[in-house]
């Protein structure tokens, strides 16, 4: 396993560059193309000088651009995010962040899984009936999937589920005073933990609908992605060899979509990068108090701090997540392992 | 984690399917066409002033109001006419910056090489993998709300698809005879990017014009879903949805749902063409 | 009664520009403990008669006629659960590219145990003792079981390949091409393992270009061309004294045989397996062709124990 550990930290050593650059383009895009952000964010031009002034030493931008870019860095490496310039202001933005993080985190996490789990079934499915009206059905499934509108798809299912049918909540993480006592901040894992059943049914629930709206969007691209890895490893030699050796079929298909899985692995990444990205219409659309509905009333009240602080936090976890795809990788397939 | 590569290029290699090439192409093109047609036919086709609000509010589709009206009492049928042109345009101008600096940038990387090759990869690269609706909400919210800022924020987001596209491209034709031969007879770096290697990625690039068209437009759906794009009382297909999200359910359904089918059929129309141009040009290399 | 007996077979691949007959009338029998080697330039059909034997003609080939009776019982005829059983349990097969026949994900021991619970029943810990067993049997450490398939040699695989499929002592085993990927010294090895199977009663059929290859091991030997067969006969006989010109073509192109003869290839091209030549394939580069060749195919004709499919010897009183 040395190999494995040394793989890693190979691999961490090859996301700092990438955490850089993202950091230096969003510092770019924020501090430096547009002049005053303080300006552009209020959008108007009827501030007292020494109230422009004072927001502006709260968000550090009157010092120097390269002392403000280390210090930023620096600082945010920390945990220290700076704090609101506006509504309420001089909040540290660290606070929001947990609070909202974890709400992000476990839609994402049930999102991704229910997407892992239809694009498997339907690319493996397809795989097997190669050909047939089935693969034709699920590739149309496939784009489909990947250009449904968030909000839309959302809402249709708002209104079936929840409106309707009366299944299943439409809006927030959990009901009204039954938020579990805070370990992880995923209520799902919290409620767990201190046994609380009604917190676990009630966030459960509240999670079924946003997870599968992003789920179903994400998953076309892996219906795709598994189908055609999985026509090529069904018809590679060692699979013929299975067969010859009286496998069993059942057996053999699940051989082969581990096989295929693979090199899905190495897209999970850039995949996770986009169900952020939709992570923001579905909290939009769920009023999820996550990331999303976060920078999204940030961007209502004007307060540029937060939008900054939370849009370098996503560039620090889309590295931390190729990270992580990296490492399942070398876990997944030996010829890396050893 | 090696994004070099173009996935999208692996993606078409591999499909082979039982859904006619022709039949998605012709749907697809239908459903462009009728939209650039509407949006150039506006003021002709569209029954009422879309801007206007009148007392007939929240009315379900009915023949006078074939798609309802809102809870102001603007008719959606003409809204959503009106908005394809916002939409359309925002989309195709960001997309004609993207290709204008991504496809040069490409070439360059691609057949030059080298130091500056390795730096702008691992920059392209980097932004590529960061969630776009995310960069774009940055760009958008420092720039202000505007469709031309909605365009700008598109644009930089999608430079790194054209540029990843006709690098590897680049980089494959570099190697081939005619670059080879070209090059044996004394033809400028210039003159070859231009005259040999420009033409030979016109496919590809039309393919990848049209799947990333049909992201861009769920990305500036989404933008102005946000608020990022317009202000009222523009008709525009994001932000219609948006206005209507809490009447939806409560059973006024369709004021969101006619701008939310526009955008998810534009973007099927863009996808479906691009999946079958995808598919002709791997069979034709084959 | 013969351990398996194909006849009339007849494998066709539906490809773009029409269908190809791949295998086209084959018929031979196979003795319990018997090797047979099958020997054809690339596009002979060759490979296809070892995969149909299998029923493992890979798409889009398909077994379009014929019988193939193993046993008493007609492998076409099988449905998927009982073809599932004599599948590496009364018929085993070796592919020519060890580099690729086994999954890359899983250990070898893990292999090589499953085939014992899938087939004898046995529980993990009994099948991995098995596959110590065959291992052992094919000489090969005990480590390899615990090793992926990218940590051994393209010999070390082949012989793991060959260990599964002898660990069930099958009936039959069938190599196609099972050293053209290895180098010399590593072939003359597995050609040894494949004796030893024989010896203990197992039928071989081998599947080769190498007709050297064939004549320093086998009883009989088949000559394949154009999916149809030219000459079968002992190998003894089928050296020394061949009948068919096509084998005489390719006995004179195998350097170094039995003697200093001159080394001389046959001439021209296997035909494109989608236009035939009309009458004997074989006519176009045939030095003995006669009008008749290129006119009527010619008929399989029973000469002592050889078979041939010649006008030559038809004219020479064989019978058909």
């Amino acid at each position: 396993m040395g190999s494995l550990a040394r793989y890693l930290v190979i691999r961490a050593l090859a996301i700092i560059p990438t955490i850089l650059i993202l950091y230096t383009l969003v510092f770019i895009i924020l501090r430096i193309l547009p002049g005053d952000p303080i300006l552009a964010v209020l959008g108007t031009k009827n501030i007292p000088p020494d109230q422009l002034e004072n927001l502006r030493r709260m968000a550090g931008l009157d010092k120097p651009l390269y002392i403000q870019y280390f210090s930023y860095l620096f600082n945010f490496l920390r945990g220290d995010f700076g704090v609101t310039i506006t509504f309420p202001s001089g909040v540290p933005i660290s606070t929001y962040i947990a609070q909202r993080f974890p709400a992000t985190l476990e839609l994402a996490i049930c999102g991704f899984i229910v997407s892992i789990v239809i694009g498997l079934g339907t690319g493996a499915l397809a795989a097997v009936k190669k050909g047939t009206k089935i693969d034709g059905a699920l590739k149309l499934y496939s784009i489909l999937a990947y250009v449904t509108f968030i909000p839309l798809l959302g809402m249709v299912l708002q209104y079936i589920f929840g409106v309707y049918l009366k299944w299943l909540p439409i809006a927030q993480r959990i009901d009204p005073g039954l938020a579990p006592s805070s370990v992880t901040g995923l209520y799902v894992l919290d409620s767990l933990l201190t046994a609380n059943w009604a917190a676990l049914r009630s966030s459960v629930l509240h999670l079924i609908l946003p997870s599968i709206t992003l789920g179903i969007v994400l998953s076309g691209a892996y219906t795709r992605l598994l189908r055609n890895n999985m026509v090529e490893v069904l018809s590679s030699d060692f699979i013929r060899s299975y067969y010859s050796r009286g496998i069993r079929e059942r057996k053999i298909n699940w051989y082969a979509l581990k096989n295929a899985f693979l090199p899905v692995v190495t897209y999970m990444g850039l995949q996770f990068a986009i169900l952020l990205g939709g992570m923001v219409l579905t909290e939009s659309t769920f009023s999820w108090p996550g990331m999303g509905t976060f920078i999204v009333e940030r961007l209502d009240y004007r307060d540029y701090t937060s939008i900054q602080a939370a849009i370098i936090f996503f560039a620090f976890i889309v590295g931390l997540i190729s990270l992580i795809v990296d490492a399942v990788y070398a876990l997944l397939d030996p010829r890396i392992r050893y | 984690m090696e994004l070099s590569s173009s996935l999208f290029g692996k993606l078409l290699k591999r499909t082979r399917t039982a859904i006619p090439t022709g039949a998605m192409f012709n749907v697809g093109i239908t459903i462009i066409l009728a939209v650039l047609l509407m949006a150039v036919f506006a003021p002709l086709i569209s029954p009422y002033d879309p801007t206007r609000a009148t007392p007939d509010i929240l009315k379900p589709p009915s023949s006078s109001h074939l798609m309802g009206t809102n809870q102001i009492g603007q008719d959606i049928l003409s809204r959503v006419i009106y908005g394809s042109r916002i939409i359309l345009m925002v989309v195709l101008s960001a997309t004609i910056i993207s290709m204008a600096v991504g496809i040069p940038l490409g070439i360059y990387s691609g057949f030059i090489g080298g130091r500056a090759d390795r730096t702008l990869s691992m920059v392209m690269d980097s932004i590529y993998a960061f969630p776009s609706l995310i960069l774009a909400i940055a760009i958008a919210s420092v720039l202000g709300p505007s469709p031309l800022n909605t365009a700008i924020s598109l644009a930089v987001v999608y430079i790194p698809t054209y540029y990843r596209m006709t690098r590897g491209q680049t980089l494959s034709l570099r190697e081939q005879l005619f670059v080879e031969a070209a090059r044996s007879m004394g033809a400028g770096k210039l003159y070859i990017m231009r005259k040999h290697i420009l033409p030979n990625l016109l496919p590809t690039v039309l393919v990848v014009f049209t799947l990333s068209a049909a992201d861009a437009i769920i990305t500036e759906a989404g933008l102005s879903y946000l608020g990022l794009s317009v202000t009222p009382p523009t008709p525009d297909w994001g932000y219609d949805l948006r206005a209507g999200q809490g009447y939806f359910t409560t059973g006024y359904w369709w004021i969101s749902f006619f701008p939310g089918l526009m955008i998810t059929l534009l973007a099927l129309g863009f996808a479906l063409v691009g999946e079958a141009m995808g598919e002709k040009i791997s069979i034709a290399s084959k | 009664m013969p351990l398996m007996s194909v006849e009339n077979l007849e494998i066709t691949y539906m490809a773009l520009g029409g269908r190809i007959k791949a295998v086209d009338g084959i018929s031979f029998s196979l003795e319990q403990g018997e090797w047979m080697t099958v020997v054809g330039e690339s596009g002979s059909g060759k490979s296809t008669l070892a995969y149909a034997i299998m029923r493992l003609v890979p798409p889009p080939g398909k077994i379009t006629g014929g019988k193939i009776v193993f046993d008493g019982m007609n492998l076409l005829e099988l449905d998927k659960e009982k073809l599932r059983k004599i599948r590496g349990k009364e018929i085993a097969m070796v592919f020519q590219d060890p580099m690729t026949s086994l999954d890359p994900l899983r250990r070898v021991g893990d292999q090589a145990a499953e085939l014992f619970v899938e087939h004898e029943g046995l529980d993990m810990e009994e099948a991995k003792k098995r596959a110590e067993e065959a291992m052992r049997s094919v000489r090969l450490p005990q480590h390899v079981l615990n090793s992926y398939p990218h940590q051994l040699s393209g010999g070390q695989r082949q012989r793991v390949m060959i260990a599964m499929a002898m660990s069930l002592r099958p009936k039959l085993l069938i190599a196609d091409e099972p050293t053209t990927a290895l180098d010399v010294l590593v072939q003359e090895g597995i050609m040894e393992l494949l004796n030893s199977m024989k010896e203990e009663g197992t039928s071989i059929l081998l599947i080769t270009h190498d007709l050297s290859l064939a004549a320093n091991w086998s009883d009989r030997i088949m000559v394949m061309y154009a999916g149809r067969l030219a000459e079968l006969g002992n190998t003894e006989d089928l050296v020394e004294r061949p009948l068919h010109p096509y084998t005489k073509g390719l006995l004179d192109s195998v350097p170094d045989l039995w003697s200093d003869k001159e080394v001389k290839p046959i001439e021209g091209n296997p035909p494109d397996m989608r236009y035939p030549p009309p009458g004997c394939r074989f006519h176009p580069r045939c030095p003995m062709a006669m009008e008749i060749c290129s006119k009527k195919e010619p008929p399989i004709l029973s000469i002592d124990k050889r078979i041939v499919s010649c006008w030559l010897m038809a004219k020479e009183g064989g019978k058909a």
